[in-house]
């Protein structure tokens, strides 16, 4: 794949469709507020781009750790009440949500 | 004082009507923003409380008896009175004083008590506690009341500390001014009018104006240490692993550690111990326990490393001047000093912006208005999701999340995610070779003091305010912020230090020694 650019500014299209990606309802006044910001973070993080990687592997966690195990023990944890203590909404037993069926237009 | 300013109102009600009798709406405008900024200017009248006991001092007594739990709780609670400061999202003083009393009792009845025996220490609003709100600075969690506490907390109360309140900063963690609270910033304790700095803005502000010798903060990119610096007091961010990150809300796990902020080194190293070590409640807690440094009266003066990029190009004079003063407090001491580099840290603030964001957006995901917090009205599932957060998250979140979601989404994921991590291993390798040659890096800390508040609107500016501290994040090392004078405005300045990886004792030995020479 070839690199992408780093936009000037983002169009209202783009910011909408992150905010899609993101799960986050936006204003048009966001969105606009969004173009120039987002597209200025971008082209300063670009920058690396120009950085000579060969050979160089990611770094995802300072620890680089194995997985840790431990045993398969019961132990107490969080009690239903208590979970369901915080949610919006719940039937005392379940957390409830709006109908899931439907998919957006 | 009531009466007074009944009166100045009275007078002012008084102008006002004679202005607007005479002149235009102009003139009254005019009258009123400037009634405004005077109004600013009085209040900045607060004096951080000084020669107050250090946290060794009041758990030493409290144990003796000397001072009961309940007399250093009731002089705190006198101390914060109604937080000019705005230090603290909550505070529950019937909480406070019940916790005091039972370590009271406790040791009327004998029983050996905590290593911090009724030191009152403040937590930041994104370390959960059973029972206390939980908000992280959001309206997203407004009203949430956490259901349990994180290993810290338990920690604390095993070490018999009290925690003290909910205190402010940025809505989750991200920001470095305290700005972005959603319930309104905090102030700097040496000039009302300025930033605490951030995130964790409002621990700063309450150890660094003496309403408590100890807080709890969170570092992912210089949390800890950049606000310890803008308000005089020492902030240290503990070696990845270290610290249990259970029932710290994530921001970005790979960067984030919870660590403490004091007045002194010792106090710092104390509140540590009492948090550090392995937790089969975070599988990234390291599994060796931890060795807290038997201090001896002959520390040997440290190898201090001065980094060729971090010498204070573009900081401040008084930032640049605090670094070139602990560097001849070092060298005047016997420390050898010893020229390293870094040369990819000019990187780390791109590298961060690309990691911490994309980590943000998969963390914050959780915060769907199901489980707990706001929920939006909504005919459909998608529908939820998109204005609970919408309506709940603040733009700064938002701008975080979406930069996130845009880096790692198809076709860029490895242009952005994917390049920045391997520019982070190189940074790890930098500070790797780096410390092979030393004890310590020493560094400024900021780029300069603590600003005034609105004074950065550009979100690329404010993300430059981490130059300094970053790098530790990236490769996950210890690294602490020590109060290193005062600039020619009285505001307070930090410096600086750094060692490698679970390097603690090397740390404290070098912090408490530099300490002590800027001290003379």
């Amino acid at each position: 794949m070839s690199e992408p650019e780093s936009p000037a500014e983002l169009t209202a299209e783009e910011v909408r469709h992150v905010g899609k990606l993101a799960r986050i309802a936006l204003t048009d006044d966001e969105i606009e507020a969004y173009r120039p910001q987002l597209a200025s973070i971008l082209e300063y993080v670009s920058q690396l781009r120009g950085v000579d990687l060969a050979g160089v592997q990611p770094l995802a966690n300072p620890l680089e750790a194995t997985s840790v195990l431990r045993s398969d023990e019961i132990v107490p944890g969080l009690d239903r009440e208590a979970a369901l203590s915080v949610a919006p909404e719940t039937d005392g037993s379940y957390f409830l949500v709006p109908e899931i069926l439907e998919t957006e237009s | 004082m009531a009466k007074k300013t009944a009166k100045k109102a009275a007078k002012k009600a008084a102008t006002k009507k004679s202005t607007a009798k005479k002149a235009p709406a102009k003139k009254k405008a005019a009258t009123s923003k400037s009634a405004k900024r005077s109004g600013k200017k009085s209040a900045a009248a607060f004096e951080p409380h000084v020669g107050l006991p250090s946290a060794a001092e009041i758990a030493a007594s409290v144990a003796t008896g000397e001072r009961t739990a309940s007399e250093v709780v009731g002089a705190m609670l006198d101390r914060i009175g109604d937080d000019p400061l705005h230090a603290f999202l909550s505070l529950d003083a019937d909480r406070i004083r019940e916790r005091a009393a039972a370590i009271d009792t406790k040791r009327e009845a004998g029983e050996p008590l905590g290593p911090l025996a009724g030191v009152p220490v403040a937590i930041k609003d994104n370390i959960a506690e059973a029972g206390q709100p939980l908000t992280c600075g959001s309206r997203f969690l407004e009203g949430y009341v956490s259901p349990y506490s994180a290993t810290s907390i338990e920690r604390l109360l095993a070490a018999d500390a009290i925690p003290v309140g909910r205190t402010n900063l940025d809505e989750f963690a991200m920001g470095s001014s305290t700005e972005n609270s959603a319930f309104g910033r905090t102030r700097n304790p040496h000039d009302l009018a300025r930033v605490p700095g951030g995130s964790s803005g409002g621990s700063a502000a309450a150890v660094g104006g003496g309403y408590v010798p100890l807080a709890l903060g969170s570092d992912t990119g210089g949390s800890i240490r950049q606000p310890a610096a803008f308000c005089g007091c020492v902030g240290m961010k503990p070696s990845y692993g270290l610290v249990s990150r259970y029932g710290l809300v994530a921001f970005a796990s790979s960067l984030d550690q919870i660590g403490p902020f004091a007045t002194s080194v010792a106090d710092a190293e104390a509140l540590l111990a009492a948090i550090a070590g392995p937790d089969t409640r975070d599988s990234t807690s390291s599994r060796r326990p931890y060795q807290p440094r038997t201090p001896t009266d002959e520390a040997k003066p440290p190898r201090v490393g001065v980094v060729a990029e971090q010498r204070g190009q573009g900081a401040s004079d008084a930032c640049r001047e605090a670094y070139e003063r602990s560097v001849e407090a070092c060298r005047a001491n016997g420390c050898e000093i010893v020229e390293v580099s870094l040369p990819n840290i000019e990187r780390a603030v791109a590298v961060y912006y690309v990691v911490a964001p994309c980590e943000a957006s998969s963390n914050l995901a959780r915060f769907d208005g199901i489980h707990y917090g706001r929920r939006a009205d909504a005919s459909n599932l998608a529908e939820l999701y998109d204005r609970s957060r919408g309506e709940g998250f603040g733009p700064e979140v938002k701008r975080r999340i979406m930069i996130g979601a845009y880096a790692l989404s198809s076709g860029y994921y490895d242009a952005y995610y994917k390049t920045a991590l391997r520019v982070r291993r190189l940074i790890a390798q930098d500070y790797q070779t780096a410390l092979a040659q030393c004890d310590v890096l020493l560094s400024p800390v900021t780029p300069d003091v603590a600003f005034e508040a609105g004074a950065i609107e550009s979100p690329l500016q404010m993300y430059l305010n981490d130059i300094y501290t970053i790098g530790a994040n990236l490769a996950g090392l210890p690294a602490i912020s020590l109060p290193a004078g005062r600039s020619g405005d009285g505001l307070p300045v930090g410096v600086q230090l750094l060692a490698g990886w679970m390097r603690e004792s090397t740390l404290f030995d070098a912090a408490t020694q530099l300490e002590a020479w800027l001290a003379d």
